[in-house]
Protein backbone atom coordinates (compact mmCIF):
# COMPACT_ATOMS: atom_id res chain seq x y z
CA UNK A 1 0.00 0.00 0.00
CA UNK A 2 0.62 2.98 -0.56
CA UNK A 3 2.95 5.92 1.44
CA UNK A 4 0.07 8.76 1.26
CA UNK A 5 -1.90 11.03 -0.49
CA UNK A 6 1.35 12.79 -1.66
CA UNK A 7 0.65 13.10 -5.41
CA UNK A 8 -0.07 16.39 -7.04
CA UNK A 9 -4.06 17.03 -7.56
CA UNK A 10 -3.84 17.18 -11.51
CA UNK A 11 -6.23 18.13 -14.08
CA UNK A 12 -5.55 14.64 -15.47
CA UNK A 13 -5.95 13.11 -12.04
CA UNK A 14 -9.11 15.27 -10.99
CA UNK A 15 -10.65 13.42 -14.34
CA UNK A 16 -9.74 10.01 -13.59
CA UNK A 17 -11.37 10.55 -9.61
CA UNK A 18 -14.44 12.18 -11.33
CA UNK A 19 -14.91 8.91 -13.59
CA UNK A 20 -14.13 6.48 -10.66
CA UNK A 21 -16.55 8.38 -8.76
CA UNK A 22 -19.63 8.26 -11.18
CA UNK A 23 -19.48 4.35 -10.47
CA UNK A 24 -17.65 3.71 -7.12
CA UNK A 25 -18.61 0.12 -6.93
CA UNK A 26 -18.18 -0.29 -10.66
CA UNK A 27 -14.88 -1.68 -11.82
CA UNK A 28 -13.28 -0.11 -14.56
CA UNK A 29 -10.15 -0.84 -17.15
CA UNK A 30 -7.38 1.46 -18.17
CA UNK A 31 -8.93 2.09 -21.96
CA UNK A 32 -12.52 2.81 -20.63
CA UNK A 33 -11.32 5.05 -17.81
CA UNK A 34 -8.72 6.79 -20.49
CA UNK A 35 -12.06 7.72 -23.20
CA UNK A 36 -14.55 8.76 -20.09
CA UNK A 37 -11.71 10.92 -18.94
CA UNK A 38 -11.44 12.30 -22.47
CA UNK A 39 -7.58 11.10 -22.38
CA UNK A 40 -5.43 10.42 -24.58
CA UNK A 41 -4.96 6.38 -24.66
CA UNK A 42 -1.56 5.62 -23.02
CA UNK A 43 -1.01 8.60 -21.00
CA UNK A 44 -3.84 6.89 -18.34
CA UNK A 45 -0.88 4.88 -16.19
CA UNK A 46 1.29 7.12 -14.40
CA UNK A 47 -1.80 9.00 -12.95
CA UNK A 48 -3.33 5.14 -12.00
CA UNK A 49 -0.11 4.12 -10.08
CA UNK A 50 0.34 7.07 -7.99
CA UNK A 51 -3.49 6.33 -6.93
CA UNK A 52 -3.19 2.82 -6.61
CA UNK A 53 0.61 3.72 -4.35
CA UNK A 54 -1.86 6.05 -2.54
CA UNK A 55 -4.07 3.20 -1.59
CA UNK A 56 -7.21 5.10 -3.35
CA UNK A 57 -7.45 2.90 -5.84
CA UNK A 58 -7.31 -1.22 -6.26
CA UNK A 59 -6.52 -3.27 -8.96
CA UNK A 60 -6.74 -6.95 -10.67
CA UNK A 61 -6.71 -8.81 -12.92
CA UNK A 62 -10.08 -10.16 -14.70
CA UNK A 63 -11.28 -13.30 -14.06
CA UNK A 64 -11.14 -14.91 -17.20
CA UNK A 65 -10.18 -17.45 -19.53
CA UNK A 66 -8.17 -15.07 -22.04
CA UNK A 67 -8.34 -18.63 -24.66
CA UNK A 68 -12.02 -18.69 -24.17
CA UNK A 69 -13.10 -14.83 -24.46
CA UNK A 70 -10.29 -14.29 -27.45
CA UNK A 71 -8.35 -11.14 -25.95
CA UNK A 72 -5.72 -10.90 -22.85
CA UNK A 73 -7.03 -10.39 -19.53
CA UNK A 74 -7.22 -6.58 -18.80
CA UNK A 75 -6.20 -4.93 -15.10
CA UNK A 76 -9.23 -3.57 -13.52
CA UNK A 77 -9.24 -0.74 -11.04
CA UNK A 78 -11.93 0.16 -8.43
CA UNK A 79 -11.82 3.12 -5.79
CA UNK A 80 -11.02 1.63 -2.59
CA UNK A 81 -13.37 2.80 0.24
CA UNK A 82 -11.27 4.84 1.57
CA UNK A 83 -10.30 6.07 -1.18
CA UNK A 84 -13.50 6.99 -2.46
CA UNK A 85 -13.97 9.65 0.83
CA UNK A 86 -10.74 11.18 -0.20
CA UNK A 87 -11.01 11.48 -3.84
CA UNK A 88 -14.92 13.42 -2.49
CA UNK A 89 -12.88 15.41 -0.22
CA UNK A 90 -9.72 16.50 -2.68
CA UNK A 91 -12.07 17.53 -4.97
CA UNK A 92 -14.46 19.08 -2.76
CA UNK A 93 -11.48 21.19 -1.91
CA UNK A 94 -10.63 21.77 -5.23
CA UNK A 95 -13.55 23.21 -5.91
CA UNK A 96 -13.98 25.15 -3.19
CA UNK A 97 -10.16 26.54 -3.93
CA UNK A 98 -11.43 26.77 -7.46
CA UNK A 99 -14.54 29.09 -7.28
CA UNK A 100 -14.31 30.94 -4.15
CA UNK A 101 -17.28 32.62 -5.40
CA UNK A 102 -20.44 31.89 -3.43
CA UNK A 103 -22.78 32.07 -6.29
CA UNK A 104 -20.30 29.76 -8.30
CA UNK A 105 -20.70 25.80 -7.55
CA UNK A 106 -19.31 22.97 -8.65
CA UNK A 107 -20.23 19.64 -10.19
CA UNK A 108 -20.60 17.88 -6.52
CA UNK A 109 -22.68 20.99 -4.96
CA UNK A 110 -25.13 19.93 -7.40
CA UNK A 111 -24.70 15.96 -6.36
CA UNK A 112 -25.24 17.46 -2.38
CA UNK A 113 -21.49 16.40 -1.89
CA UNK A 114 -20.25 20.00 -0.83
CA UNK A 115 -20.27 20.83 2.35
CA UNK A 116 -23.47 21.90 3.80
CA UNK A 117 -23.70 25.48 4.42
CA UNK A 118 -26.45 26.08 7.50
CA UNK A 119 -28.92 29.19 7.48
CA UNK A 120 -26.57 32.45 8.65
CA UNK A 121 -23.30 31.21 7.42
CA UNK A 122 -21.80 34.58 5.42
CA UNK A 123 -24.08 36.89 6.78
CA UNK A 124 -22.30 40.25 7.20
CA UNK A 125 -19.51 39.10 4.65
CA UNK B 1 15.37 13.76 -77.30
CA UNK B 2 12.00 12.14 -76.62
CA UNK B 3 11.85 8.67 -78.56
CA UNK B 4 8.99 8.50 -80.24
CA UNK B 5 6.40 5.86 -80.36
CA UNK B 6 6.25 3.64 -83.18
CA UNK B 7 2.85 3.19 -84.95
CA UNK B 8 0.90 -0.04 -83.87
CA UNK B 9 2.69 0.23 -80.13
CA UNK B 10 1.30 1.07 -76.88
CA UNK B 11 1.31 4.99 -75.73
CA UNK B 12 3.79 4.01 -72.91
CA UNK B 13 6.58 2.78 -75.79
CA UNK B 14 7.37 6.19 -76.00
CA UNK B 15 8.00 7.22 -72.77
CA UNK B 16 11.30 7.48 -71.15
CA UNK B 17 12.91 4.91 -69.58
CA UNK B 18 12.94 7.76 -66.36
CA UNK B 19 9.71 8.63 -66.46
CA UNK B 20 8.69 4.69 -66.27
CA UNK B 21 10.89 4.04 -63.42
CA UNK B 22 9.17 6.88 -61.66
CA UNK B 23 5.69 5.81 -62.49
CA UNK B 24 6.80 2.32 -61.38
CA UNK B 25 7.93 3.78 -57.73
CA UNK B 26 5.32 5.79 -57.65
CA UNK B 27 2.57 3.40 -58.13
CA UNK B 28 4.05 0.07 -57.61
CA UNK B 29 6.79 0.49 -54.87
CA UNK B 30 5.86 3.45 -52.81
CA UNK B 31 2.30 1.39 -51.69
CA UNK B 32 3.95 -1.52 -51.25
CA UNK B 33 6.45 0.05 -49.02
CA UNK B 34 3.32 2.40 -46.94
CA UNK B 35 1.75 -0.79 -46.81
CA UNK B 36 4.54 -3.01 -45.48
CA UNK B 37 5.24 -0.37 -43.12
CA UNK B 38 1.80 0.51 -41.98
CA UNK B 39 2.03 -3.45 -41.41
CA UNK B 40 5.13 -3.30 -38.72
CA UNK B 41 3.28 -0.38 -36.50
CA UNK B 42 1.89 -2.77 -34.30
CA UNK B 43 4.82 -4.16 -34.01
CA UNK B 44 6.75 -1.14 -33.81
CA UNK B 45 3.98 -0.17 -30.56
CA UNK B 46 4.55 -3.61 -29.04
CA UNK B 47 8.21 -3.02 -28.88
CA UNK B 48 7.72 0.44 -27.37
CA UNK B 49 5.62 -1.42 -24.47
CA UNK B 50 8.50 -3.93 -24.03
CA UNK B 51 10.73 -1.17 -23.80
CA UNK B 52 8.11 0.67 -21.66
CA UNK B 53 8.18 -2.18 -19.00
CA UNK B 54 11.51 -2.13 -19.00
CA UNK B 55 12.05 1.54 -17.79
CA UNK B 56 9.79 0.17 -14.56
CA UNK B 57 11.51 -1.52 -11.67
CA UNK B 58 11.64 -5.13 -12.06
CA UNK B 59 8.98 -6.29 -10.03
CA UNK B 60 6.53 -4.11 -11.93
CA UNK B 61 7.74 -5.04 -14.96
CA UNK B 62 5.54 -7.66 -15.75
CA UNK B 63 2.48 -6.61 -14.17
CA UNK B 64 2.42 -3.15 -16.60
CA UNK B 65 3.91 -5.21 -19.80
CA UNK B 66 0.81 -7.48 -19.39
CA UNK B 67 -1.33 -4.65 -19.02
CA UNK B 68 -0.42 -2.71 -21.40
CA UNK B 69 -0.20 -5.40 -24.01
CA UNK B 70 -3.90 -6.37 -23.38
CA UNK B 71 -4.81 -3.29 -23.74
CA UNK B 72 -2.44 -2.38 -26.77
CA UNK B 73 -4.32 -5.41 -28.79
CA UNK B 74 -7.98 -4.36 -27.94
CA UNK B 75 -7.15 -1.13 -28.49
CA UNK B 76 -9.94 0.29 -30.78
CA UNK B 77 -8.79 2.61 -34.54
CA UNK B 78 -5.86 1.29 -36.67
CA UNK B 79 -2.95 0.45 -37.02
CA UNK B 80 -1.07 4.54 -36.17
CA UNK B 81 -3.38 4.04 -33.68
CA UNK B 82 -1.61 1.81 -31.99
CA UNK B 83 1.48 3.48 -32.48
CA UNK B 84 0.56 6.31 -30.76
CA UNK B 85 -0.46 4.19 -27.93
CA UNK B 86 2.78 2.08 -27.62
CA UNK B 87 4.84 6.04 -28.04
CA UNK B 88 2.39 7.39 -25.12
CA UNK B 89 3.18 4.54 -22.85
CA UNK B 90 7.36 4.81 -23.78
CA UNK B 91 6.91 8.51 -23.23
CA UNK B 92 5.54 7.79 -19.56
CA UNK B 93 7.11 4.82 -18.32
CA UNK B 94 10.09 6.35 -17.34
CA UNK B 95 8.02 8.59 -15.08
CA UNK B 96 6.30 5.80 -13.99
CA UNK B 97 8.92 4.12 -13.18
CA UNK B 98 10.64 6.55 -10.72
CA UNK B 99 7.50 7.34 -9.11
CA UNK B 100 7.43 3.26 -8.39
CA UNK B 101 11.09 3.31 -7.66
CA UNK B 102 10.87 6.12 -5.18
CA UNK B 103 7.71 4.73 -3.59
CA UNK B 104 9.63 1.63 -3.19
CA UNK B 105 12.83 3.21 -1.72
CA UNK B 106 10.40 4.50 0.76
CA UNK B 107 8.64 1.89 2.01
CA UNK B 108 11.77 0.03 2.16
CA UNK B 109 13.26 2.92 4.15
CA UNK B 110 9.67 3.20 6.43
CA UNK B 111 10.04 -0.91 6.78
CA UNK B 112 14.46 -0.49 7.83
CA UNK B 113 13.06 2.32 10.15
CA UNK B 114 10.10 0.01 11.79
CA UNK B 115 12.98 -2.53 12.25
CA UNK B 116 15.35 -0.55 13.15
CA UNK B 117 12.22 0.88 16.21
CA UNK B 118 11.58 -2.73 16.60
CA UNK B 119 15.04 -3.89 17.18
CA UNK B 120 15.25 -1.03 19.65
CA UNK B 121 12.16 -1.49 21.62
CA UNK B 122 13.61 -5.67 22.06
CA UNK B 123 16.61 -4.22 22.88
CA UNK B 124 15.04 -1.70 25.47
CA UNK B 125 12.74 -4.26 27.39
CA UNK B 126 16.05 -6.62 26.97
CA UNK B 127 17.79 -4.54 28.92
CA UNK B 128 15.12 -3.40 31.09
CA UNK B 129 14.25 -7.18 32.11
CA UNK B 130 18.29 -7.59 32.30
CA UNK B 131 18.54 -4.70 35.03
CA UNK B 132 15.27 -6.00 37.02
CA UNK B 133 17.05 -9.92 36.93
CA UNK B 134 20.54 -7.97 37.81
CA UNK B 135 18.54 -5.63 40.57
CA UNK B 136 16.70 -8.90 42.09
CA UNK B 137 20.03 -10.77 42.21
CA UNK B 138 21.50 -7.76 43.88
CA UNK B 139 18.88 -7.64 46.34
CA UNK B 140 18.74 -10.48 47.22
CA UNK B 141 22.69 -10.75 47.80
CA UNK B 142 22.44 -7.13 49.51
CA UNK B 143 19.59 -9.61 51.89
CA UNK B 144 21.87 -11.98 52.43
CA UNK B 145 24.85 -10.01 53.13
CA UNK B 146 22.33 -8.05 55.26
CA UNK B 147 21.20 -10.76 57.06
CA UNK B 148 24.19 -12.54 57.72
CA UNK B 149 25.96 -9.25 58.79
CA UNK B 150 22.82 -9.25 61.51
CA UNK B 151 23.63 -12.64 62.76
CA UNK B 152 27.35 -11.86 62.89
CA UNK B 153 26.82 -8.85 64.41
CA UNK B 154 24.55 -10.13 66.95
CA UNK B 155 26.53 -13.16 67.44
CA UNK B 156 29.42 -10.61 67.99
CA UNK B 157 27.49 -8.35 70.59
CA UNK B 158 26.12 -11.27 72.03
CA UNK B 159 30.17 -12.26 72.86
CA UNK B 160 30.86 -8.90 73.65
CA UNK B 161 27.71 -9.18 76.10
CA UNK B 162 28.93 -12.38 77.48
CA UNK B 163 32.69 -11.69 77.55
CA UNK B 164 31.72 -8.00 79.37
CA UNK B 165 29.49 -9.88 81.71
CA UNK B 166 32.46 -12.84 82.79
CA UNK B 167 35.14 -9.34 82.46
CA UNK B 168 32.07 -7.92 85.54
CA UNK B 169 31.75 -11.02 87.10
CA UNK B 170 36.16 -11.13 87.27
CA UNK B 171 35.44 -7.43 88.09
CA UNK B 172 33.47 -7.45 91.38
CA UNK B 173 35.25 -11.04 91.98
CA UNK B 174 38.48 -9.19 92.49
CA UNK B 175 36.84 -5.80 94.16
CA UNK B 176 35.57 -8.10 96.21
CA UNK B 177 38.58 -10.27 96.62
CA UNK B 178 40.00 -6.61 97.36
CA UNK B 179 37.60 -4.98 99.42
CA UNK B 180 37.67 -8.15 101.47
CA UNK B 181 41.26 -8.11 102.21
CA UNK B 182 40.57 -4.44 102.41
CA UNK B 183 38.63 -5.13 105.47
CA UNK B 184 41.00 -7.66 106.73
CA UNK B 185 43.93 -5.54 106.89
CA UNK B 186 41.60 -2.91 108.34
CA UNK B 187 40.37 -4.86 111.02
CA UNK B 188 43.76 -6.05 111.77
CA UNK B 189 45.16 -2.06 111.72
CA UNK B 190 42.09 -1.40 113.95
CA UNK B 191 43.20 -4.65 116.39
CA UNK B 192 46.52 -3.09 116.05
CA UNK B 193 45.30 0.63 117.12
CA UNK B 194 43.16 -0.98 120.03
CA UNK B 195 46.25 -2.82 121.25
CA UNK B 196 48.01 -0.08 121.61
CA UNK B 197 45.78 2.05 122.70
CA UNK B 198 45.44 -0.25 125.56
CA UNK B 199 49.27 -0.61 125.93
CA UNK B 200 49.55 3.38 125.80
CA UNK B 201 46.84 3.08 128.69
CA UNK B 202 48.50 0.73 130.42
CA UNK B 203 51.81 2.69 129.90
CA UNK B 204 50.39 6.09 131.09
CA UNK B 205 48.72 4.22 134.10
CA UNK B 206 51.99 2.62 135.32
CA UNK B 207 53.68 5.66 133.95
CA UNK B 208 51.57 7.77 136.51
CA UNK B 209 52.10 5.42 139.22
CA UNK B 210 55.55 5.38 138.89
CA UNK B 211 56.01 9.07 138.89
CA UNK B 212 54.13 9.45 141.82
CA UNK B 213 55.74 6.84 143.42
CA UNK B 214 59.15 8.98 142.90
CA UNK B 215 58.28 13.08 141.75
CA UNK B 216 56.57 15.05 144.22
CA UNK B 217 54.81 17.08 141.36
CA UNK B 218 53.10 13.94 140.91
CA UNK B 219 49.53 15.35 142.30
CA UNK B 220 49.48 18.29 139.61
CA UNK B 221 49.68 15.37 136.92
CA UNK B 222 46.94 13.78 138.02
CA UNK B 223 45.26 16.94 138.19
CA UNK B 224 45.85 17.18 134.50
CA UNK B 225 49.11 19.84 134.68
CA UNK B 226 51.54 19.86 131.51
CA UNK B 227 54.40 18.13 132.82
CA UNK B 228 56.32 18.39 129.64
CA UNK B 229 56.33 22.45 130.11
CA UNK B 230 57.93 21.88 133.68
CA UNK B 231 60.33 19.14 132.44
CA UNK B 232 63.32 19.64 130.80
CA UNK B 233 63.75 18.86 127.34
CA UNK B 234 65.33 14.83 126.97
CA UNK B 235 64.00 13.66 130.17
CA UNK B 236 62.83 10.64 130.78
CA UNK B 237 59.10 10.92 130.06
CA UNK B 238 59.80 10.45 126.19
CA UNK B 239 61.54 7.14 126.76
CA UNK B 240 58.43 5.05 126.73
CA UNK B 241 57.61 6.56 123.00
CA UNK B 242 60.29 5.40 121.63
CA UNK B 243 59.97 1.99 123.34
CA UNK B 244 56.36 2.10 121.92
CA UNK B 245 57.43 2.56 118.39
CA UNK B 246 60.14 0.06 118.71
CA UNK B 247 57.64 -2.10 119.99
CA UNK B 248 55.53 -1.05 116.45
CA UNK B 249 58.46 -1.65 114.28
Amino acid sequence: MGSSSGFQMTLQTQAVLRVLLDHPLQEHYGLEISKAAGLPSGSLYPTMAKLERAGWVSSDWEQIDPRAVGRPRRRYYKLTPDGAEMAEQALAATLERLSPQPGRRGRLWSHGLGPVRQPGWGVGQ
Amino acid sequence: MVPRARPGSPAWMGCRPVTVIIFIVTVILVPVLVGEFVDWLPWVGTRLIRQAARRLPLQYRARYEAEWQAEFEVLPGGKLTKLLFGLRVYANARSTGAFLQAEDDLDVAARVLALAQQTADQAIADARREADQMLGRVRREADNVLTKARRQAEQITGDARDRAECLERDAQERHRQAMGSLVVQREELERRVDDLRAFEREYHCRLMAYVESKDPIAPRLRAGGDLDNERPVGSASRQPVQQQSAATA
